[in-house]
């Protein structure tokens, strides 16, 4: 315990030098002494007072009245401070007699819980001048700790320093690291929304949570300056650091493998959850050298998903990959290059997450420009079918001959003329009206078949027949897939030995497919080369990808009576 | 005059009978319609025609595989198609004509025109000629060309590597398809002037061309006065 608080000091002391605050003086007095006696006498606050047979221990398990002595030397420096300060860490209820005079009173001490008042955690007391001299002090603490209650046992650490900044170093700090704590709450709201928008992208909340861990993390780790508590309060807050540290070192790979989209990664989400919970459990879960442990499990764990994202070649692996280096470099470089009372726990991990975090932050964006990307080009695609739509009215093979046998027609048969200009301006009708929408109903597409048979049968001179059966009206259909079929029915084959040319569609709903089949019945042309990707097919392709994904299928082939296109669109699009 | 028609859509293989038997009157020996293209090569085949008309975009098939199928036999084509932007290309296969759809009576009977008018002058981008090789179809291009000599029912092109192939088209025929720089300079020559050095007169009355190559080639009278007044030589 006492490596956490000189751990804390030593990185508030680094932030102190990094603010330049007003205080400049950097003065700070250790005790150099320790000893510890349970039991209860008064005369235990003298400084006369021979404690050389009682134990030099800095902690006790026991429960009940006990006394501890300090000894601290005041050299020159102390003549530098303005006002002495004593900033308290104490992990039960004491009085304070400095030199033997009672300086402060933290709770109140009892005999048993119900006598006892909890103190608490920290607490500042003003060192009068008249008793800093410069030279050897005792410092006794009379202490009660009925309200704790963990198997961790009571402590007590102090120092002496210029006593504003004892207290307001404190709540610098803190304000700093509450800003960081405010960027990650607002990160999290923000990417809880985006998730809510789009339910299916996990990794944005996880990221969230992410997000909310930290902030939690921060709030729970600094806010002691902020709601002093009462002593016993201090390990119920360790142990929810070191659970939100656990949550974190599981929640930072889980969102590696599922952005990353590894696969396997429901069972190594789960052997390592597991690793964790199984550390946390035989390891008491306060001890900072479980959090260190389980902190270099979470770079482990994340060092083996970099170098899965690296093989597998997947996008902005090496962001993540840049992270971890800079991580560990930072580590080496706190390690080793600085005073090694400077390596702290604390820095590399408020450092290293947030690296860790900006990355993620950084891969979400690229993601997100993706589908942005995405999004605009399926737009464009969408716009471009259209267009090729509107443009079958016009194609050179279709228009020209149509008209071409109009003028036959109206030089031969005026009459039947006009029937045939009905015909075709019915078409145009259909074409016009379902151009721009990307799904119609199928009976608007039978119509408009019937039609361009009708057209067909004039220029041909061929009677073509219009069948169909199970249809449902109301099902819907992107537009002019069975029209650009017939077109190619018409092209590709003759009228059958009986004369007879004819379409026939028929539908049929399964729990997971809807299928409709088109039949033509009719002589193929012989030695035909049948293309199984001209234009008409890569119409028809793009708009069933345009409306269904990947969730659709299209079998073409040759039959006994003609010819045979089937188009099967999965239902769980719909 | 013997003609065949390929076209997939009845009502205009109709306007096209309708219009040629129109044009043609008792001068029509033969006309026949096929509605695909192997229906007219099996016909081909087997029958001698002078002029062929043909669709470009017939039931699907890539239309200029169709033309290079055509453009070997010794009968004139011309293409009556909905795609007008391929014409320039049709030229440069060798076709006499081609007539966009829709057409009227008077822009067919334009192109039947072309068969028998004097004017040779057309100059429409020929750039191909079709001979047959070891069994297969092989296109030469025109630019190759320096002089073609009429040998009875074929004609024999002489080209700038020296060598020299067989193509099926006759010489009146041909010179209503190549382009400006080739001249009719005899009965039984078509030159490129291109590759004419010199137009010399002999005794006698005898009048040749000198070529690059050195060879040299007769041209008749009648021609020889034309030739001096449009080429510089």
């Amino acid at each position: 315990m006492v490596s956490r608080k000189i751990l804390q000091q030593s990185f508030f002391l680094f932030i102190l030098g990094l603010l330049c605050s007003s205080c400049e003086t950097e003065i700070v007095i250790y005790p150099s002494e320790r000893v510890l006696q349970f039991g209860d006498d008064l005369a235990w606050a003298s400084s006369e007072f021979d404690d050389s047979d009682w134990e030099q221990i800095g902690s006790t398990h026991q429960t009940g009245i006990f006394w501890v002595r300090f000894e601290i030397d005041f050299d020159y420096r102390i003549d530098q401070l303005q006002n002495k300060g004593i900033q308290m860490i104490s992990i039960a209820s004491y009085e304070a007699y400095w030199d033997g005079v009672l300086i402060h009173q933290e709770g109140k001490i009892g005999s048993s819980l119900a006598e006892e008042t909890a103190g608490k955690f920290i607490s500042h007391i003003m060192l009068p001048d008249s008793l800093c001299q410069i030279g050897k002090h005792k410092l006794a603490l009379r202490l009660s700790n009925h309200h704790n209650t963990n198997v961790k046992g009571s402590w007590n650490t102090f120092f002496v320093e210029e006593y504003k900044c004892a207290v307001t170093n404190n709540l610098k700090l803190t304000a700093f690291m509450f800003i960081l704590a405010g960027a990650y709450l607002i990160a999290a709201i923000y990417y809880l929304f985006l998730f809510f928008n789009k339910r299916k992208e996990y990794s944005k909340f996880i990221f969230s949570l992410l997000c909310f861990f930290f902030f939690g993390l921060i709030m729970v780790e600094y806010s002691k300056f902020y709601f002093n508590y009462p002593y016993h309060f201090h390990y119920y807050r360790l142990f929810i650091i070191g659970f939100l540290t656990m949550a974190i070192a599981f929640t930072i790979p889980l969102f590696l493998s599922v952005h990353f989209e590894i696969p396997k990664r429901k069972y190594f989400n789960f052997i390592y959850g597991s690793l964790l919970i199984f550390v946390v459990t035989r390891y008491n879960i306060i001890d900072d050298q479980t959090g260190q442990f389980i902190s270099k499990l979470m770079l482990g764990a994340s060092v083996f998903l970099t170098i899965t994202t690296l093989v597998l070649k997947r996008k902005g692996s090496w962001v993540i990959a840049a992270a971890l280096i800079s991580i560990g470099l930072i580590n080496y470089f706190f390690t080793y290059n600085l005073n090694q009372l400077l390596y702290s726990y604390d820095i590399n991990l408020f450092i290293g997450f947030t690296i860790l975090v900006l990355s993620m932050l950084y891969l979400m964006t690229q993601k997100n420009k993706e589908q942005q990307q995405k999004y605009e080009a399926s737009l464009l695609h969408s716009a471009r079918l259209q267009n090729e739509l509107l443009k079958k009215n016009i194609q050179p093979h279709f228009i020209m001959n149509t008209l071409t046998s109009i003028m036959e027609w109206v030089e031969v048969s005026p009459k039947k003329s006009i029937e045939f200009i009905e015909a075709l301006a019915g078409e145009f009708e259909i074409l016009n009206k379902i151009a721009d929408q990307q799904l119609i109903p199928i009976d608007q597409e039978i119509n408009l078949c019937k039609r361009h048979l009708e057209i067909m049968g004039y220029r041909k001179e061929v009677k073509y027949l219009w069948e169909d059966g199970g249809i449902n009206a109301k099902e819907q259909i992107p537009p002019a897939i069975f029209h650009t079929m017939i077109e190619n029915g018409i092209t590709h084959n003759v009228a059958a030995e009986d004369g007879k040319f004819i379409f026939r569609l028929t539908f049929e709903s399964t729990a997971k497919q809807k299928i409709y089949t088109l039949l033509t019945i009719a002589k193929n042309r012989k030695k035909q080369s049948r293309k199984t990707s001209g234009t008409g097919i890569k119409y028809i392709q793009s708009r069933l990808t345009e409306s269904y994904g990947e969730g659709w299928e299209l079998i073409s082939e040759e039959v006994e009576k003609g010819w045979r296109s089937i188009v099967i669109i999965e239902k769980a699009n719909q | 005059m013997k003609i065949l028609i390929i076209e997939d859509e009845l009502m205009i293989a109709r306007r096209i009978l309708r219009m040629t038997r129109a044009f043609y009157g008792a001068r029509l020996e033969q006309i026949t319609h096929c509605d695909a293209l192997t229906d007219g090569q099996q016909f081909l085949s087997e029958n001698e025609i002078d002029v062929l008309l043909l669709d470009l975009n017939l039931n699907g098939e890539d239309g200029f595989e169709v033309l290079k199928n055509m453009i070997g036999y010794d009968f004139h084509i011309i293409i009556i198609s909905a795609y007008q932007e391929k014409a320039i290309t049709a030229f440069e296969y060798g076709v006499l004509d081609f007539v966009p759809k829709p057409f009227n009576e008077k822009r067919l009977n334009q192109a039947f025109l072309r068969i028998t008018n004097k004017e040779t002058k057309q100059g429409n981008g020929l750039k191909y000629l079709a001979i047959q090789k070891k069994g297969s179809q092989l296109l030469l291009e025109v630019k190759d060309v320096i002089y073609i000599k009429g040998a009875r029912i074929y004609t024999e092109l002489y080209l700038k590597n020296g060598t020299k192939e067989i193509h099926n088209k006759s010489l009146n025929k041909l010179e209503k398809l190549l382009p400006d720089s080739f001249e009719r300079i005899h009965k039984s020559y078509l030159v490129d002037m291109n590759q004419v050095s010199e137009l010399r007169t002999a005794s006698g009355g005898k009048y040749s061309v000198f070529l690059k190559t050195g060879d040299h080639l007769p041209v008749s009278r009648t021609k020889y006065k034309e030739l001096k007044d449009r080429w510089i030589i």
